[in-house]
């Protein structure tokens, strides 16, 4: 099967989640990390999990995609895993071997974070599946909003953003294709020795700088000759107003979040 | 048999709003020396189709044999390019070393040839395209012209001497002159026992090199001919939005009067209308 990832993808059905306000949703998400970094109750994890799975029902997603979601993040996991419990003395020690320690205490240490990721990565996939590139840019826009007063070029901010996130998907097919025109050519990425790994990265990310170079200074001269001025007067198309629900699942959410620090 | 696919199917993004049809249940045979043309509307999966036969896209369903070898089985997919090799479709966005020379040699590089047969591969596949070896090979690909750019790209992919080329609109935005140069390149394979697939949007530059042509819709095979069969489904193809040149009609009505016209293709009616006017 001919697969593309999934990463800065929006995924277009209809659902509660999606209806949602982009500004809240990103409000949500800081507050869950902020949680997740506070906690490091097994049960909190579980309640967390558990809501987890609830908001990705209501969001109307594939099940297959909370793996999609988090399959990147597998090899840095493994390797955080790793660190944690070597690395982390403790007094109940199962293995001694030079610096090296495994104890309860690393084990524990080492599930916490792999879960801390797991969920974070999670609900942010969450955010960038049920929320339009758009969307996400006027939030982020809007959120930022007061610092204009301390004069920082908030919706150049954004719209820098806007861009990068609508380059995205160009890249990745772009990274497709060049994959397979050099692979047509005989390069291959399995060498053993790293340097020749490192090397043979080359005919990957070279063509992908230059295009993603030429792209951005195409795009650069097409806005200026379409009269781009910066941020300053521009207006959007839409004003989006929150809206009961969304002060609701605002509120409820921050309760549930909270009980989570609350579980003993 | 070179190529050989057998009912083969290809979606994009399967089980998700995003997906795709490509290809469905299409079947595709290349014999050695033979050369065929794939014709269709945009986005009728003319790439991807190319990219199946060169296994650089597994599909769905169906099965791939290159040289009387299953792909997979008995050949590895990465090995594939020893045998066929695909030229993309816009071959001048997958450059990437110092120099022009470099960039031609990757592939034979690859293979594992001599540093001479290296060379020679390159000197033969720029004068092919029609860049001068002294002039070029010293030069980094990325100050080159857009034009100057695909060709080197082209030449990169022809370097390599495989028994078939599978090309996605190798023509596509060349100069006038360039484009003659690649197309009687093109017909030359014949006399080498090289194969060829030819994907483009010039039914002119299809009937000129190849011997068949297969028409494609909506992922399906629709119409399969020999090229000089062409004009019986001219009105056919029109309803796909693939209108046969009007001196088709003409020059095939002057066959059936008798002249000696080769092909369908303007430049031999221009051959034979001269061949008269002067003798
Ligand atoms: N990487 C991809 N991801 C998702 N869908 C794709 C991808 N590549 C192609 N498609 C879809 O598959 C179908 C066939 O595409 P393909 O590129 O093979 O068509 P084509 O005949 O080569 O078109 P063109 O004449 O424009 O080059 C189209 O509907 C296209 O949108
Ligand atoms: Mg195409």
């Amino acid at each position: 099967m001919a697969s593309t990832s999934v990463i800065g993808t929006y995924y277009p059905v209809q659902s509660f989640v999606h209806k949602i306000d982009a500004r809240i949703k990103i409000l949500l998400i800081v507050f869950s990390t902020v949680v997740l970094f506070l906690t490091d109750n097994f049960f909190a994890f579980l309640y967390l999990f558990l809501f987890y799975l609830v908001v990705f029902f209501l969001s109307n997603l594939p099940a297959s995609w909370i793996y999609k979601a988090m399959r990147p993040v597998f090899t840095i996991l493994f390797i955080a895993f790793f660190f944690q419990i070597l690395f982390t003395p403790g007094a109940d020690i199962y293995v001694k071997w030079s610096i090296f320690t495994i104890s309860k205490q690393g084990i524990i240490l080492g599930l916490t974070v792999v879960i801390r990721i797991l969920l974070l990565v999670g609900f942010a996939s969450i955010l960038s599946y049920t929320s339009t590139p758009i969307e996400l840019t006027d939030a982020i826009e809007s959120l930022l909003s007061p610092l204009k007063i301390l004069r920082l070029p908030v919706s150049e901010f954004a719209l820098v953003m806007t861009i990068a996130l609508r380059f995205v998907p160009q890249i990745l097919t772009e990274a497709q294709d060049l994959v397979k025109a050099q692979k047509a050519r005989g390069a291959t990425l399995e060498h053993r020795n790293i340097f020749k790994r490192g090397k043979a990265l080359l005919p990957l990310f070279i063509p992908l700088f230059v295009s993603t170079y030429r792209n951005a200074e195409d795009l650069g001269k097409a806005m200026e000759s379409r009269a781009y001025h910066g941020g300053k007067g521009r207006t959007h198309y839409k004003e989006r107003k929150l809206m009961n629900r969304d002060y609701l699942v605002f509120a409820g959410t921050t309760v549930i979040l909270v009980i989570a620090l609350l579980i003993p | 048999m070179l190529i050989k696919l057998e009912n083969a199917n290809l979606k994009y993004m399967e089980g998700t709003p995003f997906e795709a049809v490509a290809i469905e249940d299409v079947s595709f045979e290349l014999r050695k020396g033979e050369a065929i043309g794939i014709i269709g509307p945009t986005g009728s999966g003319k790439s991807s189709l190319g990219q199946v036969l060169t296994a650089l896209i597994q599909p769905d369903a169906g099965i791939l044999t290159i040289d009387d070898k299953k792909v997979g089985a008995e050949l590895q997919t990465g090995n594939v390019y020893k045998h066929v090799s695909f030229l993309f479709q816009k071959p001048e966005a997958q450059l990437f070393e110092a120099n022009v020379f470099d960039e031609v040699a990757f592939g034979p590089r690859n293979l594992g040839l001599t540093e001479a047969k290296v060379e020679d591969s390159v000197k033969e596949a720029l004068a092919i395209v029609d860049l001068d070896f002294k002039a070029y090979s010293r030069r980094s690909p990325f100050n080159l012209s857009g034009g100057e750019m695909r060709r080197v790209g082209i030449a990169s992919v022809l370097a390599l001497k495989s028994k078939a080329f599978v090309m996605d609109e190798p023509t596509a935005g060349l100069d006038a002159q360039s484009r003659r140069r690649i197309i009687s390149f093109l017909k030359s394979l014949k006399g080498k026992d090289t194969s060829l697939v030819l994907i483009s949007h010039d039914i002119d530059e299809v009937l000129e090199v190849c011997d068949s042509l297969i028409v494609l819709n909506e992922g399906r095979i629709v119409l399969k001919t020999a090229v000089k069969d062409v004009l019986k489904h001219a009105s056919f193809m029109k309803g796909l939005g693939l209108n046969l040149p009007e001196n088709y009609a003409l020059a095939s009505k002057l066959i059936d009067c008798g002249w000696a016209i080769k092909s369908l293709t303007k430049d031999s009616l221009m051959q034979a209308l001269e061949k008269r006017m002067s003798g």
